[in-house]
């Protein structure tokens, strides 16, 4: 579930509720000990446990709400959840109310004095706790000091008249000083949010473009594979109408019925070839293990997917011999992805040119292996060179290009303690591939 | 019909598919040239005589397209039949307007591949005897050369014509193989 800002702002409610309550918990102890002597005992305690039955009620409340509905993103109404809240700060706030009223010890300017600064530190804490709710906060604030202004204004007399203005401009202060802290709060709140959403909006948007990235080159091959599939279909079928025209004839022919099943069987070996290496690269290969895998054979199985592309736009595919004995650590579906990359590169970049041409060159030393793919184009431009691997960054036209293809291409090659660079020093286009040897 | 037997030119860039075409059209006591892309299969247009071209259109070198405008530009009437892949619509339409006999959907069936072929080998085979029939006539009348060279057009026109009515029908009755 994707939270609102409100609905943020009440979780940081509840979750800050907490504190403030169990330091009013000990103030509740330490005035109980405070009018313990001047006031009757059964009051005191009936005072004490309601105080405490209340707080453990809206403990229980708070973690239900936190653990049953925010930590299993349950969608909630805010405006239900900060009412239920307020209730709890009302009673509580009465509680203090009755402390200041009805459990205050007649007479005493000491003890008016006591719970006047009680309830200042316990209002102004709640302040600051409640501050991402003003209803909260004044739940609480108006039910403590109000009944205890009207107290000891009814009391009459020096001190308490001043207690009970002094209690006015601090109710006010305190009004206004939560409103402030509020409206921090709530902005902060909010741009917090904005950054959440924007945030996982972005990541989502990111997995959405590789995936169609992905996507993009597979349906580039798409028409590529029909050809391909094609060709060997119509032999197989061609073959088999011709069997079972023999098959009708008196007179066999062994010979031809023995080379025609051999023509099906290799075609269907090499239908089955592609149809598996689609299903390579339509998967995530990301956590595949690190296999020591035949150099040879990863390259051929790349060129099963861009041949017929090659072909029938008439631009020569040469590649170099590759010692079998050639071998590389790695994730054979990511390399894969990294050379078919750079061959579609290649292509679209040589496709309208004059006399194209691409070559895959591979080159093994004691330390490194080098698969390089070069095509008849003339260099990467200086200027747009260190931007190559940067995501996003393409040259293609809008809606051809994702600009993606080479930066996970590199990541790929990093993934693989490998290096994928451009050659500077050739005069054509020339990518590269560098490998660690595998032992 | 005539004593001519016929010679087909199959041009595909895939060995198999060729030996496969070849051995289908055996049975039609034809004779058969195989050419491996477009370049070659123009060589050959250019110095044997061919009543038919059964050909693949995607080919390295030369296309199938290609290689049919080439040989439309030298007037050569040849009829022509592409092999082509299921569902290639761009390039069939192509083929068709370029002045292509038919068309055969990969992977195709035997007895079609037949049909069509042995109908581009009659239309081709009577092309071949109309042009040395009145390639005699023009030599009988000794006409001047630029008017013979007028005939030969209005004569080309007239053999573009019956492949035109040819792929007329070809077309209506691909229409109903669809359905």
């Amino acid at each position: 579930m994707n939270q609102t800002s409100e609905q943020l702002r009440i979780e940081m409610l509840f979750k800050q509720g907490f504190a403030a309550q169990f330091a009013g918990l000990v103030n509740v102890a330490i005035y109980a000990f405070c009018i313990n002597q001047q006031v009757n005992h059964t009051a005191v305690a009936l005072w004490v446990i309601t105080c405490i039955a209340l707080t453990l009620g809206r403990f229980i409340v708070q973690r239900w709400f936190l653990h049953n509905v925010i930590e299993k993103q349950r969608n909630f109404s805010a405006k239900l959840w900060e009412n239920i809240f307020s209730v709890g700060a009302i009673l509580m706030g009465s509680m203090w109310g009755i402390a200041g009223t009805l459990m205050l010890p007649n007479n005493s300017e000491a003890h008016y004095a006591f719970i006047g600064f009680m309830l200042a530190g316990n209002t102004a804490g709640a302040a600051v706790a409640y501050c991402t709710s003003i209803r909260a906060s004044h739940s609480f604030l108006l039910p403590s000091i109000v009944p205890f202004g009207l107290n000891m204004l009814s009391q009459g007399g020096q001190l308490p008249t001043s207690m009970a203005l002094l209690l006015v401009i601090y109710i006010i202060l305190v009004s206004i000083a939560s409103r402030r802290m509020n409206s921090y709060v709530v902005e902060s709140l909010n741009i917090r949010h904005e950054k959440i959403t924007v945030t996982s909006e972005l990541n989502l948007t990111k997995a959405k473009v590789a995936e169609n990235a992905k996507m993009a080159a597979l349906g580039e091959m798409a028409g590529a594979i029909a050809h391909e599939i094609n060709n060997p279909l119509a032999i197989i079928r061609g073959s088999s109408g011709i069997l079972r025209k023999i098959a009708n004839n008196e007179i066999s022919d062994r010979k031809r019925v023995q080379e025609l099943a051999e023509k099906i069987d290799a075609t269907t070996v090499r239908i089955a070839k592609i149809v598996s290496g689609l299903k390579m690269f339509s998967r995530d290969a990301g956590r595949d293990p690190l296999e020591n895998v035949a150099l040879k054979t990863i390259v051929i199985q790349t060129l099963d997917f861009c041949q017929t592309r090659f072909k029938n736009r008439g631009i020569p595919l040469d590649i170099d011999e590759i010692d079998e004995s050639i071998n590389i650590v790695c994730r054979s579906a990511q390399i894969s992805q990294v050379l078919l990359n750079l061959l579609n590169n290649a292509f679209d970049a040589v496709k309208e040119t004059p006399a194209p041409w691409v070559r895959i060159q591979v080159t093994a030393d004691e330390n490194k292996v080098v698969v390089a793919v070069v095509d008849s184009g003339g260099g990467i431009p200086k200027e747009i060179q260190a931007k190559l691997m940067q995501p996003f960054f393409t040259t293609k036209k809008a809606g051809e290009g994702t600009g993606l293809g080479l930066s996970v291409a590199h990541g790929i090659m990093q993934g693989h303690g490998g290096v994928l660079k451009l050659d500077t020093s050739c005069p054509n286009t020339r990518f590269v591939m560098e490998f660690g040897k595998a032992a | 019909m005539n004593n001519n037997i016929g010679t087909i030119l199959i041009v595909d860039d895939e060995a198999d598919l060729r030996d496969v075409l070849e051995m289908i059209l055996m049975e039609m006591k034809v004779n058969i040239i195989k050419a491996s892309d477009g370049r070659q299969a123009l060589e050959i247009l250019k110095t044997q005589e061919v009543d038919a071209v059964i050909s693949d259109i995607n080919m390295p070198h030369m296309t199938g397209l290609e290689l049919l405008r080439e040989v439309r530009n030298l007037a050569m009437d040849v009829p022509f039949v592409f092999v082509t892949a299921y569902g290639d619509k761009a390039n069939l339409l192509e083929a068709l307007r370029l002045g292509a006999l038919d068309f055969i959907e990969k992977p195709f069936d035997n007895q079609d591949v037949l049909k069509v072929t042995e109908k581009a080998l009659e239309l081709g085979l009577s092309l071949h005897e109309v042009q040395a029939e009145l390639d005699s006539f023009y030599q009988m009348m000794s006409l001047p050369t630029e008017e013979i060279a007028k005939l030969k057009n209005v004569r080309r026109a007239a053999m573009l014509l019956k492949i035109e009515s040819e792929i007329y029908k070809n077309k209506k009755t691909a229409d109903g193989r669809e359905q």
